[in-house]
Formats: C-alpha cells, structure tokens, sequence
C-alpha cells in the first residue's frame, strides 16, 4: 500500500522559513516552484535566466521571512519572482531574443499611459500608480482580474480567456476597454496626455 | 508621448498588495479548475480532433475548401456626414454609400445666379472629380471597407498617426464595414485622411490586414469668406461699355484650387472674357458692340467653393443693360395748340440709314409716316403716341434693320372720361361763380355730364391708380398716374370708386361712377365728373380734347348702305322742301341693297309713329338712357313693346321724310336722344363698323 503525503499547506511552510529550516525552500519550489516559473517565462522568455530567477527568488524569500510573516504566501512569492525577473529582464533586454509576454504587454500599455512630463519623475510614477490602483478598485472583479493578469503577471491573452473561460477576442476587447477607461481616468486625474 | 518602458513597469509593479492578493487567489483557483477540465476535456478533445481532421480531410477533398483563415483584405473607404450603417438600419434599407470616394451632398454656400447657361458652356469646364465636403467643425463618418470573410475581429487601425482602437467604432460597425466618427476640426481648405495601418486578431496573435484599397480620402472644407466682386465708374456707348473692376479674395479661395477670374460680356451668343488679377482695381474695355442690342455682363469665377459643387463657375457681379441704337429720337417739343411734335434725329458716328419715321398711337397703329429726314410731324391726333424710326446699319459682318422709338408723349386726348357731354370747360382766365361758396373762382378743370350711363372711364392707358381720397373742394377723387407721360389725372365728384390704389388702368377701364361729391360744385350741375390734370411738376393744366368722343358701343350700320348726308349740329345744310338751312341732326344712310333697317343695338320698342318731320318712326330704347330713331321708314315690321336684339329688322327705308323727301330718295334717316330728350350725334354712342 502506497502512501500519499500530504500537501504542506503555506502556515506550515512560513514555519519552516522561522525555524530556519532549509526544507522551507524545498516545500516552496514543490509547490510554487512551477507556478513561480510561469511568472518568470512571461517577463523573459528563456529557461535559464528563469531557472536563475527562481534561486533568487528563494533567495530572497530566506531573507525576508522572517521577520516578515506573509498574509498570502502566494502572492508574496509571485512579487518577488516578478520582481527578480524584471531587474533581469531590464540587464538583459539590449541582448536579441524573441520577446516575452512583457514586452506586448507593456507596448499595449503604452496607449493609455502616456504623458509630455518628465518621464524620470518619481512622483509623476508614484502618482500615476495612484490613479491606477484607484481605477482597479472602482472597475469589477472580472475586469480587474483580466488587467493583472495581463499587465502585471503578463500572462498571454490566450490563457487569461482560458482561465476564464471567455473566447481570445472577448479578452482582447475588455483589454481594449480598460485601457481606454484607464486613460479617460488619468486624464481626469491632470495627467496630461 | 509615451513613457518609456521601466516606467511603465515602475507604475504597474506599484500595484497594490491588496489588488495582487485577490487576483493572485483568483488566478490559482481559475488554474487550478482549468487543469481539471482539461484532464476530462482532453480524451474527449483527442477524438473530436481525429474526428475534426477526417471531417476537413472530407472537405479539402471533395469541397476543395482550405484549412485555416483568409486574410482580411482592406479595400476602401467612404466618407458621408451621418453614420451610413446606423441610417440604413433606422430607415429599413441599406444605404450605398458609393465606392471608395463617396460624395453626399452639403450645405451650399448660396451665390448668385450666373449670367445663364450659355456663359457656362463658354467656359467648357468639365466635371471635376468630387471629394467629400463638410464645413468647419463639423463630424464626418468614415467607413473603412474590409474583405473579412472569416470574420477576424479587427483591433484597431491606424488613422493619420491615430491609433484607434475598437472600443472608439461607431454603433453598428462590424468586421467588414468599421465606421469611425471624425470631427474635421476648425480649418478651411482640403485635408485628406490615410489609413497606415490595420491589425486583427488571429488566435492569439495581433495581425496587419493587407492593403489593398485606395489609402486617402481628401475632405473640402468650406470657407464663408468667399471671393466677391464689385464695379465702379460703369460707362456705356452706342458700340461700347468700359468699366472698372476689383476682386477681393482674402483667403485665396481661388489660388487654392487653381480658380481664375474673368471679366465677361454676353449677348445671348457670342461671349466675350478678360481674365482679371486678384486683389487690384483692373480697367475693363469691351468695344465693337451692337447698338441697340441687350447685354449681360459680369464678373465670373471658375474654382471650386469646397461647397458640395465641385469647380464650377461662380458668378460674383453681374447685370445687364440696353446700349444705346445708332439712330434714336432726342429732343421732343411738344407744340399742343397745334398738334405738333418737334424732335431731333441723332446718329452716332454717322452710322445707319434712315428708312422711314412713324407717328404710332397706343394701339400700335401707324398715324403718320415720312420716308425722309423730317423733323416734325403735324396735327397728331389725341391720346398717347410716340415716334418710331426704322433704319438700317452695318455692324460689321452683315446689314442690319433696327427700330428705335421715342419716349410716349401726349398733344391732347381722344377720349372723354365719361359717355356725355362737356358741361364747364376748363377756365383759367374766367373764374366761374360757385353759388355753394358765394364767389368767383377759377375752374381748374373740366366738368362732364353723363349723358347715358354713369360710369367713368380713363382716357388713357398704362396708368397706375396712386390715391383715393376725399377732396374738400371736389369730393371723391381717383388719382391715376401716367407712367409714360408723368402726368397725374384726377377724376373727382365721383360717386364711386372701382379702383383701388395699385391698379394698373387701360385706356377705356372704368374708375367710377359719377356723383356729386364737390363741395364746391353740388347743386349746379347734377351727378357729373369734375375732372383735372396736372403736369410731371405737379401743376394744374388744361386737359385738351381732340376730335374727342366719349366711349361709343361698336355697331353695325342700319341698312346694308352708305351714310349719305352726316349729323351736323354746327354747319346746316339747305332744305329744299323747306327752302331754308337747317341743323342736320341725325345721319341719313341710303340703301345700297335691298331697303331692310336693322336695330343698331338691344332695346326695346317704344313707340312707332308719324313724325312730322321725319315720318314714319320707330322708337327703340337700349334701357341705358339712349333712344335710337330709325325715320323716313317705308314700312315698320315690329310692333310697339317688342324686344329687339341689335341686327334685328325692324322696317324698311322709305321716302316718309317731309323734310328730306326727294332729296336723296329712300333712305333711313337714324337720330339718337340721349336721356333728357335732346337729340346727340350719334357717332358719341355708337360707332358703325365697316363691313
């Protein structure tokens, strides 16, 4: 008779990274490690870098918690991950390669976050991220759904409609949409387009 | 501008923890629900995909249908001023908006008419290719065209640099026909729109639709400043007309699109055009013209307005004129004691041959003619004439016969106002006493009687009725004006009035009836006209009568014969059975077939008797005050009481006449009375027409 062990849930794996236990990390990439890699694939399209990626995410998780105690184990890994994998998407990215979902995504974005400012400003940045995060509070959950999915984990339009359900096109319009409404609320909110 | 990309990254990993979180659940859950569905999906999926290939196979074979899309094929766009898609639906029918340049008409801009169709075929313009036209301001809708037969979602396109993206298409666009609201901005003049670039959707990957259609489409937008025209110093001769013209054009409407502008005369033929520069006063000469003749002329544009018109001619002045002929009347003296009218011949430069002068009266007739040079012409008779000379001239490629005529002008009248009698004359030297006032005055004036009926008429035509009013002194009154002459004629005392003020009068139409209605005159005469005239500076003239008669009823004669012996009320003739002169007052006719008397008008018969004069009578009254005696009758062949229409016979001539018998053997002696029993000349009443 074979036994099945259990799942680690993530309470127990935050209690490995107190008790500084190295089967902490081992856990993690069980049960994060693939889906970590996703994240990493859609900024930089390229197994290496994002097997590279994925150490330094676990890397920095070990130095985080504690004394940080995260809220949703997942989320917190995801940031990290899409974090590490920008900084090396940014080293990297004079290098030719076939682009990743990153670089779509943030083409698109280019039709509604645009401005004549000065486009170093931290504060023009901060306050435009401000504008944002009130615009996905206001729009509903499927919308908000779709924006980070696409913009923030850069997944393709093509697995957002599969998760959802939704054929490409529908995805593709709503995409459309947001970003026009993001822009009308920019410009109510004085970015200058 | 766009923000450059760590920027974009730095603003989208500035999401909130909070945001991330809740999607960060969401999304594994919807993984999660997506690998189970696809493990079951999956067996099901392998055999409809085995089943999916043998069903294409099957068609590829047989249908020759391909796998896979069709690439969407841009062919074309259309512009019209309301959304084609949405008003044919609301309408029920499908609105061809036309191929890849539409054109749908647009406010016009207004203009004057031009100088007739004839100057437009002088410029030979052809039909100018027509683009879409709008005003400033104003939306338009463009229709871009798209091959789709597999229905590819389109994305976006790109529109002059903008992008555009499907949330912006209008309602009603679908993937073949993508409408596009565009507002034209506030310009002037043509602008154009090209499409760069469209991209579609195909599964998962952004594509370009192929371009295969005519990329531009050119808007004309319309200017209110418009070019315009004006003239100055306008000088025409017999042969010539010279003027000086300027062309305004502040936004150089004409330059942008190739527009000139021409200075034309026109004859209804043959035109005549010197183009003009813009912005400058230009002298114009037009000469070897064709006196007496009618002219347009003008000032014209060829360019297109961004109207809706397209290039077209536009005309900015124009008008017309009558040049003067090469022979004309000048100089008219008008003598009115002696029925005279002097003028002047003028000829300008000694061009044309007289042919022959005429004295024409207001009917058109020919009075008086000379085939020499005169320079008057004698006892015109009354009412309205004027001069005509006939003459012809060479102007240059062939003879030509013209006719120039005088201005109207007016030596006396021909007509009384009423059917009667003159009872006061005009006095200007002897005042008359008006027992009403108790004094002398002049009588500025003529007063008529009416002898028949009441009416009265006017003693010319083409006058217009300027006032009706109550006189003091003359009562009623009817003032109608001469536009020929300028002279105003008063008809007062009237009882009535049938004009009204704005009427346009012909000669013999009746103004009223006669009344009483002077102040001044009521109880010295009876119901009569009191009638004046006064000159084109508005003074009191005496109105002169020539061989005039009041309005005579158009008859034909008693007997089928001639008149022999006239009614003579001022020169007696000899009676022999009396031995003695006396007044002739009646009109003896003699029977030149057969001896039958016919009734001159209707009426009805009143008496027959044997007068002792004239013998035997027949009395017939027309019931309008007028008894016609038809005398000297051999026999009566009515009866008293009976009605008789005029041409009846109501006897035959005889010799019963004791004061004409034997004179000039059967013959009807005719007499008229008028109401008060007095016998008149019958030809103030009737007028026997010749057979």
């Amino acid at each position: 008779m074979t036994t099945k062990k259990r799942a680690v849930d993530d309470r127990e794996i935050i209690e490995l990274f107190f008790a500084r236990n190295e089967d902490a990390i081992k856990e993690t990439d069980k049960k994060y490690g693939r889906y970590l890699s996703v994240i990493g694939n859609n900024i930089l399209n390229d197994r290496g870098d994002c097997d590279e990626c994925l150490n330094d995410t676990y890397f920095t998780t070990w130095n985080k918690v504690p004394p940080e105690r995260p809220r949703i184990l997942q989320a917190f890994l995801s940031k990290i991950m899409r974090d590490v994998s920008i900084s090396c998407y940014r080293k990297k990215r004079s290098a030719k390669r076939v682009p990743a979902e990153l670089v779509g995504s943030l083409e698109e974005l280019g039709d509604c976050i645009v401005t004549e400012a000065d486009l170093e400003s931290d504060f023009l940045i901060k306050e435009i991220a401000n504008i944002l995060n009130s615009f996905l509070a206001d729009i509903d959950r499927r919308k908000r759904f779709i924006f980070v999915c696409r913009y923030y984990y850069c997944d393709s339009v093509k697995s957002i409609a599969a998760m959802l359900g939704l054929s490409v096109k529908t995805v593709y319009r709503e995409l459309e949409s947001l970003r026009g409404m993001l822009r009308e609320r920019l410009e109510m909110g004085g970015i200058n387009i | 501008m766009k923000m450059n990309e760590d920027a974009r990254i730095d603003v989208i990993s500035a999401i909130s923890d909070e945001h991330i979180e809740a999607v960060t659940i969401e999304r594994a859950e919807a993984k999660r629900r997506l690998r189970r569905r696809r493990i079951t999906v999956g067996a099901v999926s392998a055999l409809a995909a085995c089943l999916l290939i043998i069903i294409q196979g099957v068609l590829l074979a047989v249908l020759g249908l391909p796998f896979g899309g069709r690439v969407p094929i841009y062919e074309g766009m259309t512009v019209s001023d309301v959304n084609p898609i949405e008003t044919a639906y609301s309408y029920g029918y499908y609105k061809d908006t036309g191929a890849d340049v539409a054109y749908l008409s647009s406010a016009k801009a207004g203009g004057k008419k031009p100088l007739g169709d004839g100057v437009k075929e002088h410029f030979g313009i052809e039909a100018s290719e027509l683009i879409h036209y709008a005003k400033p301001n104003e939306d338009i809708y463009i229709t871009v065209k798209i091959n789709n037969p597999d229905n590819y979602e389109i994305l976006s396109f790109t529109l002059n640099g903008e992008k555009y993206s499907s949330y912006m298409f209008e309602d009603g666009s679908d993937m073949s026909n993508i409408v596009l609201k565009v507002n034209v901005g506030d310009v002037t003049g043509r602008i154009s729109y090209t499409i760069d670039a469209i991209k579609y959707v195909d599964g998962d990957r952004i594509k370009d639709v192929r371009m295969d259609g005519e990329r531009t489409v050119e808007i004309g937008i319309y200017n209110e400043n418009q070019p315009t025209a004006s003239v100055e110093d306008v000088n025409i001769g017999y042969d010539s007309l010279s003027f000086s013209a300027f062309v305004s054009d502040p936004d150089g409407i004409l330059s942008l699109t190739e527009g000139k502008v021409y200075a034309v005369i026109y004859d209804g033929e043959e035109l005549v055009k010197t183009e003009l520069a813009v912005g400058i006063a230009t002298p114009v000469s037009f000469e070897g013209l064709s006196p007496c003749a009618e002219y347009q002329y003008g000032i014209v544009a060829t360019y297109d307005a961004y109207d809706g018109e397209g290039y077209v001619l536009h005309t900015l002045y124009e008008n017309s004129f009558n040049n003067d002929p090469a022979v004309s009347i000048t100089g008219m003296t008008l003598l009115v004691d002696t029925d005279t009218v002097l003028f002047n011949i003028q000829q300008y430069n000694g061009i044309g041959k007289l042919l022959r002068l005429e004295v024409v009266n207001e009917d058109g007739e020919v009075v008086q003619s000379s085939d020499t040079a005169v320079k008057k012409f004698e006892n015109i008779p009354g009412g309205k004439h004027f001069i005509r000379v006939i003459y012809t001239y060479n102007n240059g490629t062939e003879q030509i016969t013209a006719e120039s005529e005088s201005e109207k002008f007016l030596l006396s009248l021909d007509t009384y106002p009423v059917v009667g009698y003159i009872g006061t004359p005009y006095s200007e030297s002897h005042p008359i006493y008006y027992p009403n006032l108790g004094e002398f005055r002049l009588h500025t004036g003529v007063d008529f009687l009416p002898s028949g009926n009441s009416l009265v008429y006017s003693v010319v035509g083409g006058c217009v009725v300027t006032k009706i009013y109550e006189e003091r002194e003359y009562g009623l009154t009817v003032e109608v004006k001469d536009g020929d002459i300028g002279y105003t004629y008063l008809y007062q005392s009237l009882g009535e009035a049938a004009v009204k003020v704005g009427d346009v009068i012909d000669r013999g139409e009746v103004i009223g009836r006669v009344g009483s209605s002077s102040m001044y005159e009521t109880g010295m005469l009876v119901d009569h006209l009191h009638f004046a005239v006064k000159d084109s500076g508005g003074s009191v003239i005496e109105p002169v009568f020539t061989g005039a008669k009041s309005h005579p009823t158009r008859v034909e004669k008693p007997v089928v014969g001639i008149m022999v012996i006239p009614y003579s009320e001022s020169h007696p003739i000899y009676y022999p059975n009396l031995g003695e002169f006396r007044l002739h007052t009646g009109i003896d006719f003699r029977p030149t077939n057969g001896t039958l008397v016919y009734s001159v008008v209707d009426g009805v018969v009143t008496d027959i008797y044997e007068d002792l004069t004239y013998g035997l009578t027949v009395k017939v009254e027309d019931g309008k005050g007028y008894t016609y005696l038809y005398q000297s009758l051999g026999e009566a062949t009515v009866k008293v009481g009976a009605i008789v229409d005029s041409g009846k016979q109501i006897g035959r001539a005889g010799s019963s006449s004791l004061y004409e018998s034997g004179m000039i053997g059967n013959h009807l002696h005719f007499a008229v009375m008028d109401s008060e029993g007095n016998m008149i000349d019958p030809t103030l009443v009737i007028e026997f027409v010749e057979e």
